[in-house]
């Protein structure tokens, strides 16, 4: 898959950008502060719902406008092509349109898949469980459109259930048999969401498990070994719907009464992290920044081969400023991914850090105060 | 400059409805200003009598202008079987398909924490007290496919089997005559999540 035409209206700094890439390699180059990252935020944008950094939606609309748009067709072999478009603007909810028919916007999303690699993504290694979570349910959510459902329901039903024992919890009379069935009913929506969800993410990681493990052999020539394992909040024996619903409901029962003193949930997917071990220890507490970096990229490998596996094409390759820190064997080993038929869009602040073979082979741009210029054909 | 005060006020109060902005508030106040002075007034009076007169069925919570709605008091209604509905909407939709011969139970909401809406917020007292009588055979839950609704319907079966009473829930998923390449998601899921034998 590949984006043929990106557009953007008001989109960060970009007033008005048409851009018809190569299929193969683009490489943008450009000072700091000119436009770079916000250009590879528009194509996340679009695959995934999300902006790339943190904050409100509005501050993804050009600064004195009112909306934006962002709009792509995308090339794809193995369905019809499609275009995403998202108009945003600074007082209604967001429109999402797929092939002009307007959609929900939780479920539209997932036309086309992208593989994202910036500095930030250090924190997936680094940071927080929720940090995790989140690249979790971005990338399943890239895969599955059904996991956004579950996703969306099991965060709307745990709202409502946190808000249920936190009333009850305040009211602090007897809890009557008619409370209890209450909660009850919302133990079975929170249940029958989130097992879905749980079950999704077992069956994700399963897939990267061995993926990873590939790539970071390669990455470190044979000498770490890269685990990575879920960590859900209950335990089961096999990773069926039925039985990770059924130990989850047994779980809230056990729990009950402590939800009650405390007034929120427990358990379920909220408490879900992913581990990596580098050579069978953490990689967040004991690996070196080299290693960590390692095993990021290791992740970034096998998120592309499950792409390529479940897809049966490659999804786009964005590498946001990420060359320059890397050594040379790392560098190539991330550029054989993206040579592989995919397409990438590589950021970098000069060109100096890239291979002459590479700079032969890509199309390259030059940003400048949000305004783009191409300056050489493969 | 500003619209005449009375203009302005009535802008503002019609802009207060469900689903109306600011536009359209003024178009609706222009188009009210070029009526003629009796469709005014009739409109009017119709705002009000509905404020006056209009209360809920003192059995179903229907809206209606008599202590009991015409449904309850229709005798070939069948009375073994009641049909559970967030709000009147529902029951106006379900009436429409004129299939369905049975009474009916109004809940005026859906359970939600969110909202401060628990079961003492609800009709679910009354119902339950209807339920005693013994007439009821059936009791057909149709709340819509919101986690909410299927929240609120779960509760209510789990009060209602106790009392030996048959509990059913409208079927979630596809429109009849719809084409499955225009389903949206969301139904198609939900479609697949309710799939039954065939
Ligand atoms: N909503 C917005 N409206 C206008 N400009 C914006 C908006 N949001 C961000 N910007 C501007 O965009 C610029 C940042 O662009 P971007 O992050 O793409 O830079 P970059 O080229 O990737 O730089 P670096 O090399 O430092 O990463 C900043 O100058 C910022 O002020
Ligand atoms: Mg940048
Ligand atoms: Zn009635």
């Amino acid at each position: 898959m590949y984006l043929t035409h990106l557009q953007l209206k008001n989109f960060r700094n970009y007033e008005c950008l048409h851009l018809e890439p190569d299929a193969g390699l683009n490489l943008i180059t450009g000072e700091n502060a000119q436009g770079k990252t916000n250009l590879l935020e528009a194509i996340y944008l679009l695959a995934t719902g999300r902006p790339l950094r943190a904050g409100r939606e509005e501050e993804l609309i050009r600064w004195g406008a009112e909306d934006a748009t962002v709009y792509a067709h995308i090339h794809r072999e193995r369905s019809l092509e499609v275009q995403v478009q998202i108009d945003l603007s600074r007082t209604q909810p967001r429109v999402v349109r797929v092939d002009g028919q307007t959609y929900r916007a939780a479920l539209a999303l997932g036309q086309f898949n992208v593989v994202v690699f910036s500095a930030m993504d250090m924190e997936i290694v680094r940071g927080q469980p929720a940090d995790r979570r989140r690249y979790l349910d971005l990338e399943i959510s890239m895969l599955s459109p059904t996991y956004v459902r579950a996703l969306a329901g099991y965060r709307r039903a745990l709202e409502q259930r946190n808000r249920l024992l936190k009333s009850i919890r305040e009211s602090g009379g007897a809890i009557t048999p008619s409370t209890i069935e209450l909660l009850e009913a919302w133990d079975e929506q929170l249940v029958r969401y989130g097992s879905g969800v749980m079950v999704a993410r077992e069956r994700f990681i399963s897939a990267l498990r061995p993926l990873a493990r590939q790539a970071h052999s390669e990455l470190s020539e044979g000498r770490e070994e890269l685990d990575i394992r879920y960590a859900p909040s209950i335990e089961w024996v096999s990773p069926e719907r039925e039985q990770v619903a059924e130990c989850f409901r047994q779980h809230i029962q056990r729990v009950r009464e402590e939800e009650l003193r405390r007034g929120s949930t427990l358990i379920g997917p909220q408490r879900d992290d992913l581990l990596l071990f580098v050579d069978g220890k953490e990689a967040r507490t004991y690996a070196s920044q080299g290693q960590q970096r390692t095993a990021m990229l290791s992740l970034k490998r096998a998120e592309f081969e499950l792409t390529l596996q479940e897809r049966q094409e490659p999804p786009i390759v964005l590498l946001d400023d990420v060359m320059s820190d890397l050594d040379d064997l790392r560098r190539t080993q991330l550029l054989r991914m993206t040579l592989r038929g995919a397409q990438a869009f590589i950021t970098a602040t000069s060109a100096e850090t890239f291979p002459q073979e590479i700079l032969a082979a890509s199309r390259m741009y030059r940003v400048q105060d949000g305004q783009i210029q191409l300056v050489s054909r493969p | 400059m500003e619209y005449a005060r009375p203009l302005a006020k009535l802008i503002r109060e019609l802009e207060k409805m469900p689903g109306v902005g600011p536009k359209s508030a003024q178009r609706m106040a222009f188009h009210i200003l070029r009526m003629p002075e009796e469709e005014a007034r009739t409109l009017a009076e119709a705002i009000l009598e509905v404020k006056e007169r209009i209360t809920t069925c003192k059995q179903c919570f229907n809206f209606t202008d008599e202590e009991v709605c015409p449904i309850c008091r229709n005798p070939s209604r069948d009375a073994s079987v009641l049909c559970v509905v967030a709000d009147v909407r529902d029951l106006m939709a379900i009436e429409r398909t004129q299939e369905y011969r049975g009474l009916y139970h109004v809940l005026q909401g859906v359970i939600s924490p969110m909202d401060g809406v628990g079961a003492e917020q609800l009709r679910v007292r009354e119902l339950l007290q209807r339920l005693q009588s013994g007439h009821v055979k059936e009791v057909i839950i149709a709340m819509n496919p919101t986690i909410e609704g299927d929240a609120t319907a779960l509760y209510l079966s789990r009060l209602i089997k106790p009392l030996g009473i048959r509990v059913t829930q409208l079927a979630h998923g596809m429109p009849v005559g719809g084409d499955l390449d225009y389903a949206d998601q969301a139904t198609l899921i939900s479609a697949l999540e309710w799939r039954r034998e065939l």
